[in-house]
C-alpha cells in the first residue's frame, strides 16, 4: 500500500514538473512580435495585435470567406467604424476563438461578427485534442520557432508591431463565373454541425457574452458554400445562441450579386466587385444597430484616414 | 447532436499509434477501465478494447476479422478431434498396422489444414490480388490482339488483414503439428487475433508467444508502465522527429523525379530508406510499449538491421516476424517435403556438400522471396523487389566458399572493423537500391530513377532553393542528422547487450527524470506535427 502511495505521488510530481516545463517553454517559444509569423500562422489576420488597444469596434472572423468579402476601411469612409478581419484560409472555430482570445487582450469591440463557412468545418478528433493542448501551452503550437529562436525570445517582452494597413482584408479583382444552379433553393433539411464545432460555438458565443460583445452570424454570398439546409441550421442555431442572424445569399435585392461578374472562382468567394457590395450593406447593418461610434472626425483615429486613402489609391492603381 | 464522428473521425487517424486520439483518449480510457476492474475481467476489457479499436479504424469491416477469428477455432476444433479419433485408432492397431493406417488419417487433417489455408490466403489473393492479376491479364489479352477484357474488381480492405491473416494460419498449422492445443476458448483465440496494439501492423505473433500471455494478464504495474511509456516516447522520436520530418522531402523527390539530378535521387533512396525504418520500428517500438503496459511481452520485430553484414542477416533482423513466418511455414515445409529431400540428396553426390542442399534451399528460397514481395503489395515492383533481395542471398550463398578461400589466401581478417564495415555499408547500399525500386510506381520508373543517379549525378543544386522545392530546410535536415546520431548510438549500446532502459533504471530519479523530460520535451519541439504539417500514416498499415 505504502509502495502505490509513493509510485501515485511519483507520478503526481513528474506530471506537474513537466507542466511548469511545458508552460516556460510557452513563454519562450510564442513570439514576441507579431512580424514574426509567418505564413502559417497568417500574419495578416494577427494585425488586429499590432493595432492600438481599444481603437477596433467590430472584429470580423471566420475563412477566406470573410476576408474577401469585407473590406473594413469602405466601412470606415462610409460609417466611420473602426473594424478588422481576423479571416484566414479554411479557417476552424478552434483556430477562430485562439484568434479572439489573443485579439480581446488589447481591443473591446463592441460586436463579434462570424462568417458561418467555419461552422461546418469538420475538423478531427486529433485536431481537437492538439488544439486543446495549444491552448494551455502554446509551445505545441509554436514548437516549430526552435529555428529562429533568438535570446531575446528568454528575455524580451510581447511587443507586436506589425500592422495590416487593409485591416485584413485580402483584394481579388479575378472574374470567373458561377452557375446558379440549385443555389439557395427551397430545402427543410438541415446540415448537421459537427460535435467537435458546436463545441467551440458555444465557447465562442459564451466567450462574447462575458466581454460584453454582440455575436452575429453572418454567411457571405457563395453558391458554392451555402446553400438552404446550411441556412436551415444556422438560423436555429442564432436563436438558440440569442445571436443575431444575416444570410446575403437570400438578400439578393440588398446585395445584389451578379454571379456572372462578381465571383473570382466560380462562385467560392466573391472577388472585389462582390465585396463591394456586401461591404455596402454590411456597413449600413452595423450603423444601424445603434452601438458603433462614428471615429471619422476624432483625431487619435487619422491612421484610419491615410490607410483608406492609401487603399483607394492602390484600389484604383490595382483595377487599372 | 450528430455524434457520427465517434466513428468516423476517430477511427481513420488511429491507424497510426501517434495519433492524439489513440495517445491521449483511446490508451489512456484502456488504462483506466482495465485497471478498475476486477482481475478476472481484465482479458475482457482488453478483447472488448480490440474490437472498438478495429470498428473504430475499419468499421463494418471488422466482419473480416470477426470471421477469421471463428473460422480458425473451428478448423482448429476439427483438427484435435481429428487427432485424437487418430489416436484412439491407432492404439486400438497393432504397432505393424500403425504406420499404413495412419496415412489416410494425416491426409485427412492436411485437407483440414488446406480448407484453413485456402480460406484465409485465397481470400487474401482475392480481396488484395484480384485486381493486379486480372489487369496483367487484360494486358496480356491486349498484347495478343485479343478484344477480351474482364473486369477490374475492387474490394473492401480491411486494415491489418495481411497481418491477421498470417497469424491465422500459423495457428492452424501450430495445432496440425500438435506444438499448440486447439484453443477451446474463442474469446481466448479472438484475443490473440485482434490485439488492438499489433493488429494494423504486426508483429505477426504466433498462438504460443502471446495468446496465453493475454489471457493471463493482471494488475497494471509502475514498472511496466514506466517501461512501456518510455518505449512508445522512443519510438515516437523515431517517427515524428526524423520518419515524419523527412516525409515531404521524399514526396517531392519521388513524386517530381525529373525536376531533380542523380544526387538528389541518390539522397531521396537514403532518405527514403531511413524513413522507412523509422516509420515502422518506431511503430513497433509504440506496440511493445503499449502492449508493455498491460504486462504482455511482444516478440521484437527489429534488431537494428543496418548492423548486418549482408543481406540474408538483414533479414534476419528486419521484419523478423515475417521472416520467421515465411521460413516456418515456407522455406522449412518446402526444404522438408521428400521430393526436395531426394533432390538434395542426389544433388550433394553430384555437386558436393556446399552447392548440393542449396539447390533445394534455392528453389525454397525463391518461393519466399516471390511470396514476400507480393505480401508487401500488388505490383510488379514489389514482386521485383523480393526477387532482387532473392538474388543478393542467393549469390551469397553460392559465393561464400569463394569469398572464404579468398580471405584465407590474402590473409585477410574478415572479423577486423574494416572488414566488418565495408560489409556493413555494402548491405546498406544493397537495402538502399532495393529501396528505391520499392518506393517508385513500376518497375521502370524505378530502372530510370536508378539509371540516373549514374547517368547525372550532381550535388551542385543541393542549395537553399532546392530544399525549399523540397519542402525541407538546413534545420531540418540538421535535427534528422543529431535524432538519427541518437538513434544510432542506442542501437551501438544494445548491440553490444546493454539493455538502455535497464541501465536508466539503474540510474538515480534526477537522472532518470530529467532524460525522460529531455525526451519529451525534444518531441515536442523537433516533431513534425501541428499547423503547416500533414499527418504521415504509419506505412506498414498498407502492407
Amino acid at each position: 500500500m505504502h509502495k502505490r502511495v509513493s509510485e501515485t505521488m511519483k507520478a503526481f510530481i513528474f506530471i506537474a514538473i513537466l507542466m511548469l516545463l511545458l508552460s516556460g517553454l510557452s513563454q519562450i517559444m510564442r513570439p514576441k512580435d507579431n512580424k514574426e509569423l509567418d505564413w502559417k500562422h497568417d500574419q495578416v489576420a494577427h494585425g488586429i495585435l499590432g493595432e492600438p488597444a481599444g481603437t477596433v469596434d467590430v472584429l470580423f472572423f471566420g475563412d477566406s470567406e470573410v476576408f474577401t468579402s469585407i473590406i473594413p476601411l469602405s466601412i470606415w469612409e462610409q460609417q466611420g467604424i473602426t473594424s478588422y478581419c481576423c479571416g484566414t484560409s479554411r479557417q476552424s472555430l478552434w483556430y477562430t476563438l485562439q484568434i479572439m482570445i489573443d485579439s480581446f487582450q488589447k481591443q473591446n469591440p463592441k460586436i463579434v461578427v462570424l462568417e458561418t463557412n467555419a461552422i461546418f468545418r469538420y475538423f478531427t478528433m486529433d485536431d481537437f485534442i492538439l488544439h486543446g493542448a495549444e491552448f494551455f501551452f502554446s509551445v505545441f503550437k509554436y514548437h516549430d520557432r526552435w529555428k529562429s529562436i533568438s535570446l531575446n525570445d528568454v528575455v524580451a517582452d510581447i511587443n507586436n508591431t506589425y500592422v495590416h494597413s487593409e485591416k485584413g482584408f485580402h483584394f481579388a479583382k479575378d472574374i470567373d463565373p458561377a452557375s446558379t444552379q440549385d443555389y439557395m433553393s427551397p430545402s427543410k433539411h438541415y446540415a448537421p454541425i459537427p460535435f467537435v464545432d458546436q463545441f467551440y460555438i458555444n465557447l465562442i458565443a459564451s466567450f462574447c457574452r462575458e466581454h460584453g460583445s454582440k455575436l452575429i452570424l453572418l454567411s457571405t454570398p457563395s453558391t458554392k458554400n451555402w446553400n438552404m439546409s446550411r441556412h436551415n441550421t444556422t438560423a436555429e442555431l442564432a436563436k438558440r445562441l440569442e445571436a443575431d442572424y444575416v444570410d446575403l445569399n437570400l438578400l439578393t435585392d440588398e446585395v445584389p450579386i451578379d454571379w456572372s461578374h462578381d465571383t473570382k472562382d466560380k462562385g467560392d468567394h466573391v472577388n472585389i466587385y462582390g465585396a463591394n457590395k456586401v461591404t455596402a450593406y454590411v456597413g449600413k447593418y452595423l450603423a444601424h444597430t445603434g452601438i458603433l461610434p462614428d471615429h471619422r472626425n476624432d483625431p487619435a483615429y487619422s491612421s484610419w484616414k491615410k490607410d483608406a486613402a492609401d487603399f483607394r489609391k492602390k484600389y484604383k492603381q490595382y483595377l487599372t | 447532436m450528430d455524434l457520427s464522428f465517434l466513428l468516423a473521425g476517430c477511427g481513420k487517424s488511429m491507424t497510426s499509434f501517434f495519433a492524439m486520439t489513440f495517445l491521449f483518449l483511446f490508451l489512456p480510457s484502456c488504462i483506466i477501465i482495465y485497471a478498475i476492474v476486477p482481475k478476472t475481467w481484465k482479458k475482457y476489457v482488453l478483447l472488448i478494447a480490440s474490437y472498438w479499436f478495429f470498428w473504430l479504424i475499419s468499421g463494418l469491416l471488422v466482419i473480416y476479422l470477426w470471421l477469421s477469428t471463428l473460422s480458425v477455432f473451428l478448423l482448429g476444433l476439427w483438427l484435435e478431434k481429428l487427432q485424437e479419433r487418430m489416436k484412439t485408432k491407432l492404439k486400438a492397431l497393432p504397432k505393424e498396422e500403425r504406420k499404413a493406417a495412419k496415412i489416410p488419417l494425416i491426409r485427412e487433417q492436411r485437407g483440414v489444414v488446406v480448407l484453413g489455408v485456402v480460406l484465409h490466403i485465397g481470400f487474401l489473393l482475392v480481396i488484395k490480388y484480384s485486381g493486379f492479376i486480372i489487369d496483367n491479364v487484360n494486358t496480356l489479352f491486349k498484347m495478343l490482339d485479343s478484344p477480351i477484357r474482364a473486369g477490374v474488381p475492387s474490394y473492401l480492405m480491411p486494415i491489418g488483414i495481411s497481418f491477421f491473416s498470417l497469424q491465422a494460419v500459423s495457428y492452424i498449422i501450430d495445432v496440425y503439428h500438435g506444438l499448440v492445443k486447439a484453443d477451446r476458448n474463442f474469446f481466448r483465440l479472438s484475443l490473440f487475433m485482434s490485439f488492438f496494439p499489433q493488429i494494423v501492423e504486426g508483429p505477426i505473433c504466433r498462438y504460443s508467444q502471446t495468446a496465453e500471455q493475454l489471457w493471463q494478464v493482471g494488475t497494471i504495474r509502475y514498472h511496466n508502465l514506466t517501461f512501456g511509456v518510455q518505449r512508445i516516447l522512443y519510438g515516437m522520436m523515431k517517427k515524428i522527429v526524423i520518419a515524419d520530418r523527412l516525409n515531404p522531402m521524399i514526396e517531392n523527390i519521388f513524386d517530381k523525379s525529373n525536376n531533380f539530378d542523380g544526387g538528389i535521387i541518390a539522397l531521396g533512396a537514403i532518405c527514403y530508406t531511413i524513413q522507412l525504418y523509422m516509420d515502422f520500428s518506431g511503430s513497433m517500438d509504440a506496440v511493445i510499449g503499449v502492449a508493455e503496459i498491460f504486462g504482455v511481452t511482444m516478440p521484437e520485430n527489429f534488431q537494428r538491421p543496418f548492423f548486418s553484414r549482408n543481406i540474408s542477416e538483414f533479414w534476419k533482423r528486419w521484419h523478423i516476424s515475417l521472416g520467421a513466418w515465411f521460413r516456418d511455414y515456407i522455406f522449412y515445409p518446402v526444404t522438408t517435403a521428400k521430393k526436395m529431400k531426394n533432390l538434395t540428396s542426389s544433388a550433394r553426390k553430384k555437386i558436393g556438400n556446399h552447392f548440393g542442399p542449396l539447390l533445394a534451399g534455392s528453389i525454397a528460397l525463391f518461393c519466399v522471396w516471390f511470396c514476400n514481395g507480393l505480401w508487401h503489395g500488388a505490383a510488379w515492383s514489389f514482386i521485383f523487389f523480393g526477387m532482387y533481395h532473392f538474388m543478393w542471398i542467393l549469390l551469397e550463398n553460392i559465393t561464400a566458399p569463394a569469398v572464404k578461400w579468398t580471405n584465407t589466401k590474402l590473409h585477410i581478417n574478415s572479423e577486423c572493423l574494416a572488414y566488418r564495415i565495408m560489409q556493413i555499408v555494402r548491405t546498406a547500399l544493397l537495402v538502399i537500391i532495393g529501396e528505391l525500386f520499392f518506393r517508385t510506381n513500376g518497375f521502370q520508373a524505378g530502372f530510370a530513377l536508378f539509371k540516373r543517379i549514374f547517368t547525372q549525378f550532381s550535388f551542385t543544386g543541393l542549395d537553399a532553393r532546392t530544399l525549399y522545392k523540397l519542402g525541407i530546410d538546413w534545420h531540418d535536415l540538421c535535427i534528422v542528422g543529431v535524432t538519427l546520431l541518437i538513434v544510432f548510438v542506442v542501437s551501438l549500446i544494445q548491440e553490444k547487450g546493454i539493455v538502455v532502459r535497464d541501465a536508466l533504471a539503474k540510474k538515480n530519479i534526477a537522472v532518470r527524470w530529467g532524460i525522460l523530460y529531455a525526451l519529451i520535451l525534444y518531441i515536442i519541439i523537433f516533431g513534425a506535427y501541428g499547423f503547416g504539417y500533414i499527418p504521415v500514416d504509419p506505412m506498414y498499415a498498407h502492407f
